[in-house]
């Protein structure tokens, strides 16, 4: 199978197994029900799939075809599936199927396959963001007190899923992209651990990264009042993808001059 | 009868997420149907967050992947409820992607994997909080739908706000809002906004209350809160203001004011780990008589502590009782319900113990005097200093009880060490786990698992027998 004909499924989907249609119209769950749709499957090997799903190897799961009758008993294939529904078995929920690829020869190219689109990504985010720069933290200092806080209102919004805005101070040392910020180069984000927010990217002071800076990611409402008013940008980069490894700067300066930047 | 069970599905044996701030739905036309929810991520990774189902009252317990998240993320804050008849469950999410998204959501068959119709989308908005009922007294036949929110958009920081829909169940015109509106339920001048809370109790006869901190004042960590009822009668005119308060004539009764409540968004190492961030109210309507409602909150009352407070009110919320009728010190997680008998049931998770030693003990207490007297059953009790919070809130700034004819449903998250000394109501899971060794086991049956943060289901009964007897009774709302 070529690796340009697994982007696909492999992109619409969670997990890859290697598997033997035991029955068909049977599932392995009494929540989900049986038609022509689904089919009960052996999992002879996983592909792709969260360590905490390696016991499923050996075990008969459900898989809710994408079209009714598309297996027969007996057949061995390779599932792209996505969660649908863990009780007592799991029921996965069919994108695509294919003739079966022993997992030694599969995984690589699915391997292949999640780093080009990991790059994809990575294109996406350096496209859209405003700056992307090297460098290192040198501070990490709370706002300036809002001077609302102890008098007469709050600055809001103000729930349990509070940001807890914190500024990163970026000795800068390369620009990969854009103009160089103006210079302190301030990266607001959020300290909180709030459900909310624990995936955002949290700074010290010392860190070495490639950040991809971003001033659109925040409405205007939640850019606190004294950040706004003290800098010329305010930068933030809250997805775990916008802060990468100083190791990779060469890899995203490749990808930067792809974009023609 | 008492019934706890682990709600995490043997299949999902390998997970270690903190699945904390549960809710819970029970159908109650069809009692063996039941939905419950967590911050739980999708098992595989995946953009859809799932809910906990239930076909058998709680016995055993399936996660389908249904609630639109992202990539790897449980949804913010979720409650669900099933409507009164007809089968469909309402869930109020916050969505992810989003800016406190808040997203009103309905599903025909809360066991499909498909996922949910979104009947609201808007932001800037905190804590949805779903109650339901159905239009079948008043002689309609759609699913009234209030949803408690935050909405940092209301004007004038008078943020209190119910979402309401009278014809829910209905197919709506395409695209949000699909016939949801706003209420804004805050009538007074606040220091800004309100608290987070806004909780609705839904009487079959028509009569909605709701509660809500109303805040007067934000210094150093502390929000000086009135506790305000307003209620809805289901007439004409606007909604949510037939009860006025008699000092100052306006909209919503003012039960008790000037109330200290902490706001400390950080996981509190002398707290069982958990945050202050003043999301603690629960309201009950008797089901018998629409008059009687009892409210719970949660304050400081000392120096460092957090105390329950529970009142009642028997003239529809126009006068409470002058005194706490219960309070608990040191707990967080009210939460209230009055079966058709009039038995008062009161969930809360009570700290004990200092520094490593401290434990979560969860207790469901019930009364049928008004708290004069109560039976007290401990749920569990387990640590509080492991495992580490992944996030906040560490157990949840809410869980959930109910009630359905004489019975109590609810929902609490905590330590799921599978030991039985902590739990002495008794405990049955359904993930691999060796009460003996106290050891959790992966999908394998064979490798160990950390400790994390669990939901729990329990049922109580005064039956013995819990046999569905009332399924298939679907038309318990007449």
């Amino acid at each position: 199978m070529s690796t340009a004909s697994l982007d696909e499924p492999v992109s619409r989907s969670d997990v890859v197994f290697n598997g033997t249609v035991e029955q068909t119209g049977a599932t392995t769950m009494a929540a989900v029900g049986a038609s022509d749709s689904t089919a009960v499957v052996r999992v002879d090997e996983l592909v792709r799939a969260p360590s905490a799903f390696d016991g499923l190897v050996g075990q008969r799961i459900t898989v809710l075809l994408r079209s009714p009758g598309s297996v027969q008993p007996g057949e061995a294939a390779t599932f792209f599936v996505n969660a649908a529904v863990f009780g007592e078995s799991v029921a996965v929920q069919e994108v695509d199927h294919t003739t079966a690829t022993a997992a030694a020869e599969l995984a690589p190219q699915v391997t292949d396959v999640m780093d080009r689109l990991r790059d994809n990504e990575v294109r996406d985010r350096i496209a859209s963001a405003d700056v992307v720069v090297t460098g290192r933290v040198a501070q990490v200092r709370t706002p300036a007190d809002p001077a609302t806080l102890a008098g007469a209102g709050m600055p809001g919004p103000f729930s349990e899923h509070d940001p807890r805005w914190m500024e990163a101070v970026l000795d800068v040392d390369s620009v990969l992209k854009g103009a160089m910020p103006e210079a302190p180069t301030v990266v607001v984000f959020p300290a909180s651990i709030d459900v909310m927010w624990v995936d955002a990217p949290k700074f010290h002071a010392g860190q070495e990264a490639t950040w991809l800076l971003h001033t659109d990611q925040l409405p205007a409402t939640q850019v606190p009042a004294t950040v706004a008013a003290s800098f010329p940008s305010v930068f933030t980069a809250l997805d775990p993808g916008d802060v990468l490894p100083k190791e990779q700067t060469e890899r995203l300066r490749g990808l930067i001059q792809d974009l023609g930047g | 009868m008492i019934r706890v069970v682990n709600i995490i599905p043997r299949a999902m044996s390998g997970e270690t997420n903190q699945d904390s701030e549960p809710n819970l739905a029970v159908n109650p036309a069809k009692t063996r149907q039941i939905a419950a929810s967590a911050f739980t991520r999708n098992p595989f990774g995946g953009a859809n967050a799932p809910i906990f189902t239930s076909n058998d009252r709680g016995r055993t317990w399936t996660a389908v992947a249904n609630v639109p998240s992202q990539n790897g993320a449980s949804t913010g804050d979720i409650t669900l409820r099933f409507a009164p008849s007809g089968g469909n469950l309402y869930t109020g999410i916050l969505r992810r992607p989003g800016n406190l998204r808040l997203n009103i959501l309905r599903t025909a068959d809360f066991q499909s994997p498909a996922l949910m119709t979104v009947l609201v989308d808007r932001e800037q908005v905190d804590q949805p909080y779903v109650q339901t009922a159905t239009r079948r007294r008043q002689g309609g036949a759609g699913d009234r739908v209030y949803v408690g929110n935050n909405d940092f958009t209301a004007p004038a920081g008078r943020t209190a706000t119910v979402d309401f829909s009278l014809d829910a169940g209905t197919p709506p015109p395409p695209g949000p809002p699909s016939g949801f509106v706003p209420a804004r339920i805050e009538a007074r001048a606040t220091s800004g906004q309100d608290g987070p809370p806004i909780r609705p109790a839904v009487h079959r006869d028509g009569t909605v209350y709701a509660t809500f901190y109303r805040w007067t004042s934000f210094v150093g960590g502390i929000a000086t809160a009135d506790v305000v009822v307003v209620r809805d009668d289901g007439g004409a005119g606007a909604p949510f203001t037939a009860l006025v308060d008699p000092i100052d004539g306006l909209a919503g009764r003012l039960v008790v004011q000037n109330r200290r409540v902490p706001f400390i968004n950080q996981s509190q190492p002398t707290f069982g780990q958990e945050r202050f961030v003043g999301s603690n109210l629960s309201i009950a309507v008797d089901p018998r008589n629409s008059s009687t409602v009892y409210v719970a909150w949660a304050d400081r009352v000392g120096a460092t502590d957090y105390t329950l407070h529970v009142r009642r009110s028997r003239d529809r919320g126009v006068t409470w009782s002058p005194n706490d009728i219960r309070t608990i010190a040191n707990a967080t997680n009210p939460a209230l319900a009055i079966t058709d008998h009039g038995l008062v049931g009161f969930l809360y998770q009570q700290v004990v113990g200092l520094g490593p030693a401290q434990r979560w003990v969860t207790h469901f207490e019930r009364t049928g005097d008004a708290f004069a007297t109560v039976s007290d059953r401990i749920l569990c009790n387990a640590p509080a200093n492991a495992p580490a919070p992944q996030f906040i809130p560490y157990i949840g700034d809410y869980v959930h009880v109910m009630a359905v004819k004489d019975t109590f449903y609810g929902i609490f998250s905590a330590n799921n060490t599978p030991d039985r000394g902590n739990f002495p109501s008794g405990v049955t899971y359904q993930r691999n786990a060796d009460f003996d060794t106290r050891t959790l086991f992966g999908l394998d049956g064979v490798t160990p698992v950390a400790v994390s943060i669990d939901p729990f289901f329990f049922m109580v009964t005064d039956d013995d027998d819990d046999d569905d007897d009332d399924d298939d009774d679907d038309d318990d709302d007449d």
